[in-house]
C-alpha cells in the first residue's frame, strides 16, 4: 500500500514541510510523514488551528482528523496525548495531525482551508479523490422525485453552505438521512457526536436556519447514535 | 413568549431543559459561555453571555433584550444559576437575589448562613491553600472533611481522621485546585479556599422542591443508600421515595425550608443535601438548581411531566397541573469511576439493560475517553434508571444492572 509505505517508512521529511520530523516512538508502530504527501493545509486553516489550540484550558497541541466514509471529514481536538498504535502523526508548525489508518487513505491528497462562510467561518476540507475511488462517494438516501425531493435538495443545499463550514470549527458535521412529511431527520458526526451541547445546536440553531429558509419543515429529529461519539466537542462534567 | 436559557458548555443538562421548551412552545434564546459555531446565522437563539462576570452578563442579556423581549431566564445548572440571577434581577423578573445565590454557592458562606440563623451546622474554619497544613492539622477536630470552595461534585472532598491524613489531603486539594484554575476563571478567590468541618456521621438525603415567593414545595425527597463516609464522597444511588421514617423526613423538609430563609433563596428549583442522624437533619448544601448529571430523568410528575418541564413553566409563570410525583417507586444509579485510566469498553450494556425494573442506560464518557475518579476527577460514566413497586426493588435492580456492567479501562 502505497501510502502505507510511506508511513512506516523511517519519518524522513523533506520539502515544504515547516517542522522539523518528529523521530517515531521506538517499539510504536508509528511513522512520520510529510505533510504535503498527505494532507496540505493553508497558512490561514494552520493559524487558526494554532488559535483554537492556544485557546484550550488543557494543553492540547493535536487535531485528529477522521474520515468514516470517503468525503466526509471529521476534525477534533485530541485530548488522549498519546498517538494510537494505528495513527499516523503529520507535524505541523505548532501542531500535529493523528489520522488513524482506516481513515488514511481517504484523507491522501486532500487540502484544508479556513473559508469565510455565512456570517462566520469555518474549515472546509477539498479532495480531488473524493468522487472516486475506494470507499466511492459517501453511501446517502437519494432525493425522491417531486416536491418533497426539493425540500430535500433545500435542506442538503443549506447545510452544505450555511451549517457545515460553521459547525466544522468544531470538527463536526451534519447530515440529512431523511425528509419526510415535514420532519427532516439528521445524522450528527465528528465533534458533534456525543457533544454536550448538539441539541442546542440542532434545536436553537440548524432548525431556526432551515425554518427561515423553508417554512415547510415543522421539525428535525437527531438520529445520531450519541454515545459512539469518540471525540465530542463538548463533554459534560458540571452539575 | 421567550426564554432564555442559560447553558453552559460543560452541562449534563441541556438536552432535557431544550426538550422541555420545546414542548411548552416557547422561543428559546440558548446563551452559553462560548459562542455557538451557528451564533451569527440564528442571532436570536443562539447568543454567548460571560457567565463568569454576572454584571456582565446581565447587561448583555439587557441590551440582547431590547431587540429580543425576554419573558423569563433559567440557569440550568451550579455554572449558570448566579448569571441567571443577576438577569433576571436587571430584567426585573421574579428571581433569586444575587446575594442568596452567591451564598448559595459558597460553602463557607453557607456555613455562615447557617449558624447566624441559629440552624444545626458543623464546627468549620476557612483556610488559605497557603496556609501551613501541619500547623492546621493540628487544631481541627476529628474527623473532619476538606472542602474546596470553587469546586462542586463532591471534587476535592476528603475525609481526614488525623493530622497526616490531614495534611496529605490539604496538599492534594491545592494541587486539584492548581489544575483546575483554567476552568475556574472568575471565582479566583473561592479557587484559593478550603473549607474543613467536622464530618458529620449518618445517612445521607437528597431534596428535590421548588420555591415560589419564598414558599417551598417539596417534589422529592431521594434516599441514597450507599454510604458516604469517604474518604472520597463518589455519590452512586438515588432512591425515592425515602424510606426514612415520617418524622425524619418532616425533619429534612424543616431543615431545607429554614436553610433557604437563612440564605434568602425565594425562586425556583432547589436542590439539598443533608445528613440525618441521632441528633436530627443537618444540611449540607442547599442549592438553588435542580438535580445534577442526568437524574432528573427519574422523575415524572401528574401525567409524565418532567421536573424541567416544571421549572420552565414556573419561570415562565404557566399553570403546573401537578407538583405530585408519580406513585412508582424510582431511582438513578450515577455509574461511578473504578480507576483512572482511558475507557476503551462497556460491556454488558444489553444484560444491564435486561435487569427487571432498569428503564435506561445511558453512557455519557465515550469510548478513548481519559477518566478520573474523585477526588481528582469529576465527570460521570453514564447513569442507570429504574422504576418497580418498591423502593427496595429499585435499588436492587439498579446494583444488579450494574453489576453486569464491565467497564475495560487502561
Amino acid at each position: 500500500m502505497r501510502i502505507m509505505d510511506k508511513l512506516f517508512g523511517g519519518g524522513k521529511s523533506g520539502g515544504a514541510s515547516p517542522s522539523a520530523p518528529r523521530t517515531p516512538r521506538e517499539g510504536v508502530p508509528i511513522g512520520m510523514i510529510q505533510e504535503n504527501a498527505v494532507l496540505t493545509i493553508s497558512d490561514e486553516a494552520k493559524e487558526k488551528i494554532r488559535s483554537v489550540l492556544d485557546s484550550q484550558q488543557a494543553s492540547v497541541r493535536t487535531i485528529r482528523v477522521s474520515v468514516p466514509t470517503r468525503g466526509k471529514y471529521s476534525m477534533s481536538l485530541e485530548t488522549e496525548g498519546q498517538p494510537r498504535s494505528d495513527d499516523a502523526v503529520l507535524p505541523y508548525d505548532g501542531f500535529e495531525v493523528y489520522i488513524d489508518a482506516q481513515s488514511l487513505p481517504l484523507v491522501e491528497g486532500a487540502s484544508l482551508k479556513w473559508v469565510d462562510a455565512y456570517g462566520g467561518g469555518g474549515f472546509q476540507f477539498d479532495n480531488p479523490n473524493d468522487s472516486a475511488g475506494p470507499g466511492g462517494p459517501p453511501e446517502k438516501k437519494s432525493a425522491p422525485e417531486g416536491p418533497e425531493g426539493e425540500i430535500w435538495r433545500q435542506i442538503q443545499q443549506i447545510l452544505d453552505d450555511e451549517v457545515n463550514p460553521a459547525v466544522a470549527s468544531h470538527g463536526g458535521f451534519i447530515d440529512l438521512i431523511e425528509y419526510k412529511d415535514g420532519t427532516a431527520y439528521v445524522l450528527m458526526g465528528g465533534g458533534c457526536q456525543g457533544c454536550g451541547m448538539a441539541n442546542v445546536t440542532l434545536k436553537s440553531g440548524v432548525e431556526r436556519i432551515l425554518k427561515g429558509h423553508l417554512p415547510e419543515i415543522q421539525e428535525i429529529l437527531d438520529v445520531t447514535d450519541h454515545a459512539g461519539g469518540r471525540n465530542p466537542y463538548y463533554a459534560p462534567s458540571t452539575k | 413568549m421567550r426564554l432564555l436559557l442559560l447553558i453552559p458548555t460543560t452541562t449534563y443538562r441541556a438536552e432535557d431543559f431544550t426538550d422541555a421548551a420545546r414542548r411548552l412552545g416557547v422561543e428559546v434564546t440558548a446563551a452559553s459561555e462560548h459562542a455557538s459555531t451557528l451564533s451569527r446565522q440564528s442571532p436570536a437563539s443562539l447568543i454567548a453571555l460571560p457567565f463568569s462576570d454576572p454584571p456582565a452578563a446581565a447587561r448583555r442579556a439587557k441590551e440582547f433584550a431590547q431587540a429580543y423581549p425576554i419573558d423569563a431566564v433559567v440557569g440550568v445548572d451550579d455554572g449558570s444559576v448566579l448569571p441567571a440571577a443577576a438577569i433576571a434581577a436587571a430584567l426585573g423578573m421574579p428571581h433569586n437575589p444575587v446575594d442568596a445565590v452567591a451564598k448559595a454557592r459558597n460553602k463557607y458562606l453557607m456555613r455562615q448562613a447557617l449558624e447566624a440563623a441559629g440552624l444545626p451546622y458543623p464546627p468549620y474554619a476557612l483556610f488559605c491553600v497557603d496556609d501551613d497544613a501541619s500547623e492546621i492539622a493540628g487544631r481541627v477536630p476529628y474527623p473532619c472533611v476538606l472542602k474546596p470552595l470553587a469546586l462542586s461534585a463532591s471534587r476535592g472532598v476528603i475525609r481526614a481522621d488525623n493530622d497526616a491524613e490531614f495534611a496529605a489531603a490539604f496538599h492534594r486539594i491545592a494541587a486539584i485546585l492548581k489544575s483546575a484554575a483554567p476552568e475556574l476563571e472568575g471565582a479566583e478567590d473561592a479557587a484559593r479556599h478550603v473549607l474543613v468541618e467536622g464530618f458529620i456521621p449518618g445517612r445521607e438525603v437528597a431534596l428535590e422542591g421548588l420555591l415560589t415567593a419564598a414558599d417551598l414545595r417539596v417534589l422529592c425527597l431521594f434516599d441514597k443508600p450507599d454510604p458516604l463516609d469517604g474518604p472520597y464522597f463518589e455519590e452512586t444511588l438515588y432512591v425515592t421515595p425515602s424510606r426514612l421514617p415520617a418524622g425524619t423526613q418532616r425533619a429534612v423538609v424543616t431543615a431545607v425550608r429554614e436553610c433557604a430563609r437563612a440564605l434568602g433563596l425565594r425562586e425556583g428549583p432547589l436542590h439539598a443535601e443533608l445528613r440525618v442522624n441521632d441528633a436530627g437533619a443537618w444540611v449540607l448544601e442547599v442549592n438553588p438548581r435542580s438535580i445534577g448529571g442526568r437524574c432528573s430523568r427519574v422523575l415524572r410528575f401528574g401525567a409524565g411531566m418532567s421536573l424541567e418541564e416544571i421549572i420552565l413553566r414556573h419561570a415562565l409563570r404557566k399553570e403546573i397541573p401537578s407538583l405530585d410525583r408519580e406513585s412508582r417507586a424510582a431511582g438513578v444509579m450515577m455509574l461511578p469511576i473504578p480507576r483512572a485510566g482511558v475507557l476503551r469498553q462497556v460491556r454488558g450494556q444489553e444484560a444491564a439493560a435486561a435487569v427487571p425494573g432498569i428503564e435506561e442506560l445511558i453512557l455519557t464518557a465515550h469510548e478513548g475517553q481519559q477518566i478520573v475518579p474523585l477526588p481528582e476527577g469529576a465527570p460521570y460514566l453514564g447513569f442507570l434508571f429504574a422504576r418497580a413497586a418498591s423502593p427496595e426493588a429499585v435499588e436492587s435492580a439498579l446494583r444488579e444492572a450494574h453489576r453486569r456492567l464491565e467497564f475495560e479501562i487502561d
